[in-house]
């Protein structure tokens, strides 16, 4: 070994160290998980007392609530970030206001849990229901939204606004043929992690959407999802199989999670290669 | 409707409405953040009004049911774990970023980035599953009484916080440029000497802003924390004993103090408190970078 790299070794132990934990949590998971894995598990109902129940509600909780908060949050999150990046004119009062919103960006669950939970709950009177989840869910991810897209926009050099502008092009036309498609690799990417934040939720979920499910799907009947459900087999579960239900609901919603990240990861890869074009090999591949 | 985009008579038109819908939803996000954060405020107020502000906020006596409601204790609790797992997650966060750029190159570098990708996006309550499978047991074994303690919450959240940190970190450290790097290599500086007195000093805000938002996740993380800290609230039994933070407390009370209650304000103030904290904490970081772009 060559002197003077003593820090870079012991990185590298640090970092061996490091992805050794973080695996050892997906192994534990997935042996405990796997061990007794029963494809039953994702359509049959579950069950409070015996063993035997399924995650089939769950899993369609999960997936619509986080669409449809996706849905709700995406949209409103861009607009507001094309405002922010393209209308707005940079003053001391804009300046707070994005400040404001990367704050807010890592506003605690519970918080955001909270406030829907005395709004729609107690001021509204919705119930413990899907609609009341994905409320809070959306506007959980809206600052986020904002905050990352205005960045992804930020990406996009002036000059081409300018040469965009030059044409005659409208800033409609600019932002829409332009901005967009030149941000929409990083769009794309944000998407697949903000769904998978979104999909492991439970704090806010617990006291928004409940403990257990309906019997059929519907904006107003309890909406446990998959995190909520793991959380509650853990702690509080009176069946017999819990220990393992516990890990193949774990294991069910870390392959979604990543599932979403990489399929998200693939089509922006993609788009950016589109958008390269043909003829300009593999360069620019390189990080 | 065809006509209506493709028809250069309509641009001026398309161009309003487009600039009003931006406009509406700039607005109407604005509009929304501000409602929740004037529930909160509210709720909290008129909370404060029948109970002392110093009492309150610092006192630890926390008996709902006599109506004692003083949070010090899960404040003092929350700065605890929070402050264990970035003990922990710092330093090898560290190595991992300084691995990362440094040293792996091709796959290695890849691979690590892809791990840290899908790592930091597992849901807590799956790291909370693993503090009650591995990390609770172990320290049953170790420390004596049950394992659920505030050092148990504070290594679950640490290895929750290690991917946030590690990533931010190395985006950090790669924003160095090369030239930088062969400027100091070509006076002489071996690589040692080329990380301490260029690479770290050089990237330190980027590394402020990983520690903050690392530390902003671990103050406001709910589930990892409530699934192995035991949850007791009545006095502090250091590091090996069980308590609660601020978060966990919320979940817990939510059923003890229902909406409309006379007391549900206290829920409010604490979650004030956690949001004023954190929002702080990040919101300084956007401050720096707004004067280090300048």
């Amino acid at each position: 070994m060559s002197r003077g790299r003593t820090l870079h070794q012991i990185a590298a132990v640090a970092t061996l160290v490091a992805v050794a934990a973080l695996c050892w949590v997906l192994i534990a998971l997935a042996r405990d998980g796997l061990e007794h894995w029963h494809w039953w598990l994702l359509w049959r109902y579950p069950r409070e007392i015996q063993a035997g129940g399924g995650v089939g509600p769950e899993i369609v909780n999960t997936m619509t609530m986080v669409s449809l908060a996706e849905g709700f949050s995406l949209p409103l999150g861009w607009c507001a970030a094309v405002w922010l990046s393209e209308y707005v004119r940079p003053s001391p009062t804009v300046r707070w206001l994005e400040r404001l919103f990367i704050g807010l960006q890592s506003i605690p669950a519970i918080v955001v849990g909270l406030v829907a939970f005395q709004v729609l709950i107690g001021a509204l009177h919705w119930p413990l229901s899907v609609g009341t989840g994905t409320v809070a869910l959306a506007i959980l991810n809206l600052p986020q939204v904002v905050v990352f897209s205005r960045q992804a926009m930020a990406g996009v050099p002036q000059s081409l606004r300018e040469g965009s502008l030059a044409l005659g092009a409208t800033p409609f036309q600019t932002v829409w043929t332009m901005v967009l498609p030149a941000s929409l690799a990083s769009l794309v990417d944000q998407m697949g992690l903000s769904w998978a934040r979104l999909a492991g939720e439970a704090a806010l979920l617990i006291f928004t959407a409940g403990l257990n499910v309906g019997p059929h799907w519907g904006w107003f009947q309890p909406g446990e999802t998959l995190a909520v459900h793991l959380w509650s087999v853990r702690t509080e579960g009176l069946m017999p199989d819990r220990a393992s239900l516990a890990a193949e609901t774990g294991i069910l919603l870390i392959a979604m999670t990543a599932l979403a990240i990489v399929a998200a990861k693939l089509l922006s890869n993609r788009i950016t290669r589109r958008q390269r074009g043909p003829g300009r090999g593999r360069g620019g591949d390189r990080e | 409707m065809k006509a209506f985009f493709s028809s250069p008579r309509t641009y001026p038109q398309i161009d309003r409405m487009w600039r009003q819908i931006v406009f509406a939803a700039a607005f109407s996000v604005l509009a929304l953040l501000t409602l929740m954060i004037l529930v909160l405020l509210f709720g909290a107020l008129s909370f404060l009004r029948h109970h002392g502000v110093i009492s309150t906020l610092l006192g630890r006596e926390w008996d709902p049911g006599r109506g004692q409601l003083q949070i010090g204790l899960f404040v003092v609790e929350s700065a605890v774990v929070a402050g264990l797992a970035m003990l922990v997650a710092v330093p090898f966060g560290l190595g991992v970023a300084i691995f990362g750029t440094q040293v792996a190159v091709g796959f290695e570098r890849h691979g690590l980035r892809w791990t840290l990708t899908i790592a930091s996006a597992v849901p807590s309550v799956a790291y909370g599953w693993w503090g009650l499978a591995v990390v609770v047991p172990g320290l049953r074994g170790l420390g004596g009484g049950s394992g659920y303690s505030l050092l148990a919450a504070g290594l679950v959240l640490a290895l929750m916080i290690l991917p946030t940190f590690s990533v931010l970190a190395m985006e950090a450290l790669s924003q160095v440029p090369e030239d930088w790097h062969q400027a100091s290599l070509a006076l002489g500086a071996n690589d040692d000497q080329n990380l301490v007195r260029l690479v770290l000093p050089a990237s330190l805000p980027g590394l402020r802003l990983a520690f903050l938002t690392a530390l902003a996740r671990a103050v406001g993380e709910t589930m990892a924390v409530q699934m192995v800290i035991g949850g007791t609230a009545a006095r502090f039994h250091g590091l090996f004993g069980p308590g609660a933070t601020l978060t966990t407390q919320i979940l817990t009370d939510m059923a003890i103090l229902p909406n409309g209650s006379s007391d549900h304000g206290v829920l409010d103030l604490m979650a004030m408190v956690l949001f004023v904290g954190v929002t702080a904490m990040t919101g300084w970081v956007g401050y720096g970078q707004g004067r280090a772009e300048k």
